[in-house]
């Protein structure tokens, strides 16, 4: 028996991958050039504040100026560099701080203007446009209605108008709005300053679910244990979600609860909100395909799915799942309804969302109900001290309006952001080339990170300053509604989430690193390289979301698939 | 002036000349998995069907019936212990990797069977649908478990 060998041959294509590979590269190059034009930007304008912030009006305009020209030199380079979605978004939320930096600018520009000065501005706003005698007659009778409703000066009064109307564009709903607020802040006798967090801790977007709004605020705030700041910042997608529960025919416990229940599985507020919004729209369904399943589901029960509200709605779903669920036939909706809708059912119906939901609906509808008045007075009672006390509540920038250099710490401080997420992104270069995998609540956590919490971490380090660590730590636990002492009793959060607050000195480090779970805990986003499809196709929508060009994304997207298949194997 | 130090890590750019080496060694595991796990069910039962071996003549299964019905490929059993003790490094480059498996001259000798012939060699080397995708994903995980854990870093400083 000669001896012999059998060969086999394991070949790599490789002119896909390096061709996936260049256009990485090029990308890559797009990112550098872009962080250089910010450099140059950034410094650009911060010496142009240095120079002139505080010393004359003139000077302030020169140096709003001056953000106007970076900001839009920002923007501008954002459209060259939609390919990396990651680093657009960050960037862009970048260019929306310096956005709200020069807004502050203006701002303080208007700490001095008299009522007439501000009637012309309010006359100016887009919508209006009207600088006439009779335009300004009008706006003037307008403050005057505001004025009178809450019994505020005239110069408060213009402050809240403007504001409403800047908000929520030159209408009724402004006008509705803006007397609300006035109404609310004018037994309280609040400064300018006070009145202009206001319209954001409210979180106005219309004036038909102002007043909703308003019956959440008061009872987030009583679960956030007596924190402006933390109600205003970091509960707002809370807020906002709830808000949208209660708009489709949801009670404000269940909206609460669903919310609740939904930051339980995701560990996350913002995640909660998408989440608990996709399951609302899943279950009323939301596009042509859903909607006929779901209709001819009704129909087998005998029921007309058109007449039905939306509570009713997914409490059906809801009995289906558990019905497919039983007879492990759930795969069903990912086929009928979407994967995403799907996923969110996943969580949300799954025996721990549900047990939370039970739970959070009956300590939310057992404790406190709506006595608006005294929540009402509570929160303006709350604020008053808080005034008292000299706090900054929910400021853009961090230190008291007027102390110019805090405007040139935070430019430097989104540029050091702008390197973090730089030296994040290209941590690791599996990342960067499955930067398509991440989901989507990654990515709001990211940006969310940069949002929130600097806001919040200054607010907390206020409050440690001002507090014992006792205190402290009993302010954070109130904040996140303690879980396992009762806390308030109003709210019942993610325990973990205390927890993790609680081992954290004021930090939300944490909290900000998502890692969803699944019913048997465990972590259920890809890693690493994942189901690339769904990924992509997730990326996508987050990209779409984001106004940018398809192109580039197409561009991207083949790039990332190119890069995905580095070998064709073949056998001899 | 503001500085901007920045450091990246392993970009595409960094790890352009560390790609074919890291996708060579990712054939090599490969190669060397696909040794361990596919190889031996080559010589299993039902591997005939699986990877759709010519049919033998019927003078060489009586002959097989009498011996006890040995697995698809195996005779004596001399040539499969002889493979899969087969340790050898695989070589090669990014582009091709080869693995030599150690067999007898028999393997490479085409058997006039009806109705084509085979040769034992090709039968050995034969893959699935499953089997290539097995390595298809295998070679992707090992590429980014390896681009992962390299360290390449690079500081910029800009200023403006």
């Amino acid at each position: 028996m000669g001896e012999s060998n059998v060969s086999l041959n394991f070949t790599a294509e490789m002119t896909n991958a390096a061709r996936g590979w260049a256009e990485m590269i090029r990308l890559e190059k797009e990112f550098d050039s872009g962080l250089k034009g910010i450099a140059t930007h950034s410094a650009a304008a911060s010496r142009a504040m240095a120079d002139h912030m505080g010393q004359t009006t003139s000077g302030i305009k020169q140096a709003a100026s001056q953000m106007d020209q970076f900001t839009g030199s920002v923007k501008n380079w954002i459209g060259s560099f939609v390919g990396i979605g990651t680093a657009v978004a960050a960037v862009k939320a970048i260019a929306a701080e310096m956005e709200k930096t020069r807004q502050l600018q203006k701002e303080m520009m208007g700490v001095s203007l008299s009522n007439e000065q501000l009637a012309l501005k309010i006359a100016n706003l887009p919508g209006r446009r009207d600088v006439s005698k009779e335009g300004l007659g009008k706006v003037n009778s307008l403050i005057n209605q505001v004025a009178l409703s809450g019994g505020v000066s005239q110069q408060t009064a213009s402050n809240i108008l403007f504001y409403s109307e800047s908000a929520m564009g030159s209408n009724a709903s402004a006008l509705s709005a803006a007397t609300q607020i006035a109404q609310f802040a004018g037994p309280a006798g609040l400064t300018p300053q006070e009145v202009r967090q206001i319209p954001k801790l409210f979180n106005l977007t219309g004036a038909d679910t102002a007043a909703k709004q308003q019956q959440v605020m008061a009872k987030i705030y009583q679960a956030a244990g007596g924190s402006i700041a933390s109600t205003g910042e970091y509960l707002e997608p809370f807020i906002g979600q709830a808000t949208n529960f209660m708009s489709r025919g949801f009670t404000l416990d269940e909206s609460l609860a669903r919310m609740s229940s939904a930051v339980d599985v995701t560990g996350s507020v913002a995640d909660a909100g998408s989440m608990s919004e996709r399951l609302a729209a899943i279950t009323s369904g939301r596009n042509a395909k859903a909607l006929k399943y779901l209709e001819r589901a009704a129909k087998k029960q005998g029921k007309d799915f058109r007449a039905m509200s939306d509570p009713q709605r997914m409490a059906m779903v809801e009995g289906l799942w558990d019905t497919a669920d039983a007879a492990g036939m759930r795969d069903v909706f990912k086929e009928e309804l979407d994967s995403r809708g799907y996923e969110a059912m996943l969580r949300l119906f799954s025996p721990q969302g549900k047990k939370k939901y039970t739970e959070s609906l009956a300590a939310i509808s057992a404790a406190n109900p709506a006595d608006l008045v005294s929540m009402t007075g509570q929160f303006k009672g709350t604020l008053m001290s808080s005034a008292a006390k000299g706090e900054v509540k929910t400021s853009v920038l961090e230190g008291t309006i007027g102390d110019q250099t805090a405007s040139i710490v935070k430019f430097n401080k989104a540029i050091d952001e702008v390197q973090r997420i730089a030296h994040a992104r290209s941590d690791s270069l599996g990342d960067f080339a499955s930067m398509a995998l991440l989901p989507s609540g990654m990515e709001k956590n990211m940006i969310a990170d940069i949002l929130v919490r600097g806001n919040l971490k200054a607010a907390m380090e206020k409050e440690k300053a001002a507090a014992g660590e006792s205190e402290r730590y009993g302010r954070l636990g109130g904040l996140l509604g303690d879980y396992t002492k009762g806390g308030p009793g109003t709210l019942s959060l993610n325990p973990k989430l205390a927890g993790q607050i609680y081992s954290e000195t004021g930090g939300l480090t944490e909290m900000t690193q998502w890692q969803p779970t699944d019913a048997a805990g465990q972590q259920n986003y890809p890693q690493g390289v994942g189901p690339v499809q769904s990924a992509v196709k997730s990326w996508i929508d987050m990209a779409d979301k984001m106004d940018k060009s398809t192109e580039a994304i197409e561009r991207l997207t083949q790039a990332l698939e190119r890069q995905r298949q580095p070998g064709q194997f073949v056998e001899n | 002036m503001i500085k901007i130090t920045l450091t990246k890590q392993n970009t595409p750019k960094l790890m352009a000349d560390k790609l074919p080496a890291i996708i060579k060694a990712a054939l090599i595991e490969t190669a060397k998995l696909w040794r361990r796990d596919a190889l031996p069910t080559h010589f299993a039962t039902g591997a005939a069907v699986r990877y759709r071996y010519q049919k033998r003549t019927d003078k060489y299964q009586n002959r097989k019936r009498r011996m006890g019905n040995p697995p698809a490929m195996v005779y004596s059993g001399k040539a499969r212990q002889r493979m899969l003790a087969d340790r050898r490094e695989p070589t090669g480059t990014a582009k091709k990797i080869t693995l030599k498996v150690a067999s007898f001259g028999f393997f490479n000798y085409t058997y006039k069977t009806w109705p084509q012939g085979h040769t034992m060699a090709k039968e050995v080397a034969a893959m699935t649908p499953e089997d290539l995708k097995k390595i298809h994903a295998d070679t992707q995980r090992l590429v980014t478990e390896k681009i992962n854990a390299a360290r390449v870093f690079e500081t910029q400083v800009l200023r403006g």
